[in-house]
């Protein structure tokens, strides 16, 4: 057991070069899954793009998703179970609105600020997309992984992303960051999902992925 | 000529102390966290830090002594006398504290951001500093520059209209 205020053990290379894959083909598991719930609740044909996975320093969170000033729409889940985190997926304003207008099926427009529709539409959105990716998570490891309802939020990405970031640092090193994508008659809509698990947490992650499950 | 300003970029836990008068010293992206600035206005000296989290538990304030509320004014002083700054001339001022957020916890547990700000007052009592401006609280975002040239800082709230302290 660590203590608190001892840092964890760094993530040996082995057991990152050996879990990554496994890591990325769960989440493309998740976005898969995801991709096939919006094509049902919206009646279009969605399709996910491949992700890319990769853990990054906590500090530089911000930087890989545009910086910390950049304007952003972001859902949040907080996640408990056998692991404890934090769940993000953030998109660009406009990427935003162009879900809006795929979820509501009428064309929302770019400029305008989200309205409680818009938010709503949003939550669930991040919920399909929060559980999909929850639950490829919880196949591939064999944990139990709760997830809070979504709060959805329009503000600076480093803004959003601060208090984490604030109540991780110290005790995490890394998060796992994950290019994803969704399409749907050739407009396509990207964002980047974070998963930040707590002290611990990512060492359980990565290790119960390697140990192969039954 | 007008010589052009640089800018210093200070990320979580940073802090930066002088008295060049064409520096700009920004914050991007403030939530939870704390933009802390103090200025002398007559030899156009300041300090600045990103303050992270409230509290340094110990052997942390020797790692990081501008990362914490409660350890960052004694800190940056410490650097000002450097200098041969004169305290009372100080003019200190603070941005940020958000609550972006809403995390699940229990109602007895204050937030990053509101327990930041708290603690920074606090801290500025036990100095008998006073803070002369702020922007705090609140549930956005906000991204500050601090100009050398005058101690103003602008602030630019997310959705909102620019602020000069």
């Amino acid at each position: 057991m660590l203590r608190r205020g001892e840092r964890p053990d760094p993530i040996s290379p082995v057991t990152r070069g050996r879990a990554l894959p496994l890591l990325e083909f769960a989440i493309g598991n998740g976005l898969q899954d995801a991709a096939q719930t919006l094509s049902r609740v919206t009646g279009r044909d969605v399709l996910y793009t491949p992700p890319f996975v990769d853990l990054v320093p906590l500090k530089n969170v911000p930087q890989m998703v545009g910086g910390a000033d950049t304007p952003a729409v972001a859902i949040y889940l907080g996640v408990s179970g056998s692991l404890n985190g934090h769940f993000f997926f953030l998109f660009s304003p406009l990427s935003s609105r162009q879900f809006v207008s795929l979820l509501l099926e009428e064309s929302f427009p770019s400029d305008a600020p989200l309205d409680n529709m818009a938010y709503s539409a949003l939550g669930e959105m991040g919920n399909i997309v929060g559980c999909s990716f929850l639950g490829s998570l919880a196949e591939a490891t064999g944990f139990q992984l709760l997830p809070t309802s979504p709060q959805v939020v329009e503000d600076f990405a480093g803004s959003i992303l601060e208090e984490t970031l604030a109540a991780l640092s110290g005790f995490t090193d890394e998060a796992v960051i994950i290019q994803a994508g969704f399409s749907e008659a050739g407009t396509a809509i990207s964002g980047y999902i974070l998963f930040l698990p707590d002290t611990e947490s990512m060492s359980l992650l990565l290790a119960a992925l390697e140990k192969p499950l039954g | 000529m007008v010589e052009e300003a640089k800018v210093v970029i200070l990320n979580l836990g940073e802090w930066w102390v002088g008295n060049s008068r064409e520096t700009v010293v920004a914050m991007h992206g403030l939530g939870s966290c704390l933009g802390v600035t103090l200025y002398d206005p007559l030899t156009k000296l300041g300090a600045a830090a990103h303050v992270v989290l409230p509290n340094a538990r110990s052997g942390q304030e020797e790692e990081a002594p501008a990362k914490f509320a409660d350890t960052v004014l004694p800190f940056l002083l410490s650097q000002l006398e450097e200098y041969h700054c004169q305290k009372h001339r100080l003019v200190l001022k603070a941005v940020g504290g958000a609550n972006v957020l809403r995390f699940p916890r229990p109602e007895t547990v204050l937030s990053i951001g509101t327990r930041n700000e708290d603690t920074l007052r606090k801290a500025a009592k036990d100095l008998d500093l006073t803070i002369r401006a702020a922007d705090l609280g609140g549930g956005h975002g906000r991204s500050m520059r601090f100009s050398l040239e005058d101690g103003k800082i602008l602030v630019s709230g997310f959705g909102r209209e620019g602020l000069i302290l």
